[in-house]
């Protein structure tokens, strides 16, 4: 769990208060995970550029809305998704999720840091990820970049609890086959 | 060699650094300056009476004060002037002693005037309004 473990010693706090010495720390941690995201979300270097530089600068004028400075991280990938589906126009639509397929989701899932990619299924990886239909992806980025609880997830892209776990079983279910098929 | 996806999401977006960090530096430098300019003009907005009082009075205080001190000089002399008879301004009386005894017998006299209380001037007449004829006759003659 890197993120929770980071985000404790962030200086939150003192960003509030203006130093610009704690913003660069908190910009510098989290620029390239940041990019990473919004990246594979749009697929154009430039707009994701520029999505960064707007979430930062919304950061900065707008940190004093963040309550729980722990969250820093979610609230920060909270700015950029809402960035990038104003770069879609359109936002995603909302699958809908029936309690059945609710159900069949199983709690103990590997995190992360369990999944381990060889070299050479790398960008067979990476293909299926962006084969992934834009909301699984959105949620299995997160997951993957910064190890997002549920509900730090669903808070990022404002969807239900139930409809992110889904979301993410679904997506791991689609690129655990690659990984699988590679081994066998 | 195996790596976690995170690890291999980094690695083909760590050529973009070096421009994160321009923007990095960019965004701090730009935003963070004019949050300390809204910040000071809220502050300017919040203590405007103080710092009226600290930078108008109170930074050129000793000039204030010996302006101060010399208006009350000048004001005191003014109300000591009024103040003193005529007589006793710069010793400039050589009035010789018939002077003193007219003006000694003029003061009695007035005293004596003032014994008898002097009678009202009786109220004027109201004038009565003119007849018309006598008007217009007067209007002819001025044509």
């Amino acid at each position: 769990m890197l993120a929770v473990a980071e985000s404790k010693e962030l200086p939150v706090r003192e960003a509030k208060a203006g130093d610009p010495e704690a913003w660069s720390r908190l910009f510098q941690r989290y620029q390239l995970p940041l990019y990473s995201y919004v990246f594979e979300l749009v697929r154009d270097e430039q707009a994701s550029l520029d999505i960064v530089q707007e979430t930062f600068i919304n950061a900065v004028r707008h940190v004093g809305g963040l309550r729980d400075d722990e969250k820093f991280g979610s609230w920060l990938f909270g700015i950029a998704h809402q960035k990038c589906i104003q770069r879609w126009r359109k936002p995603p639509r909302e699958e809908s999720i029936g309690v059945e397929e609710l159900e069949l989701v199983p709690d103990d899932e590997p995190g992360p840091c369990d999944w381990l990619v060889s070299k050479e299924q790398e960008e067979q990886f990476m293909n299926r990820l962006n084969q992934l239909p834009p909301p699984q992806r959105s949620v299995l980025l997160l997951h993957f970049v910064e190890d997002f609880s549920l509900e730090e997830i669903a808070g990022v892209i404002g969807t239900a609890i139930g409809t992110v776990k889904s979301r993410l079983h679904y997506a791991k279910r689609s690129l655990r086959k690659i990984i699988e098929k590679a081994r066998t | 060699m195996s790596k976690t996806p995170r690890d291999i999401l980094f690695e083909r977006h760590r050529h973009v650094e070096g421009r994160l960090d321009a923007i990095r530096e960019r965004v701090l430098g730009e935003e963070l300056t004019a949050a300390a300019v809204r910040g000071t003009r809220d502050a300017i907005r919040m203590h405007l009476p103080v710092r009226i009082w600290k930078e108008l009075f109170w930074s050129c205080r000793r000039v204030w004060a010996g302006l101060s001190a010399a208006w009350l000089v000048i004001i005191a002399v003014n109300f000591q002037s009024l103040e003193e008879p005529p007589a006793a301004q710069g010793g400039k009386d050589n009035a010789s002693p018939v002077f003193w005894t007219f003006l000694l017998e003029q003061k009695q006299l007035l005293a004596e005037l003032g014994d008898v209380a002097p009678a009202e001037p009786p109220p004027q007449p109201v004038p009565a309004p003119r007849p018309r004829s006598d008007r217009r006759e007067f209007n002819r003659v001025r044509c």
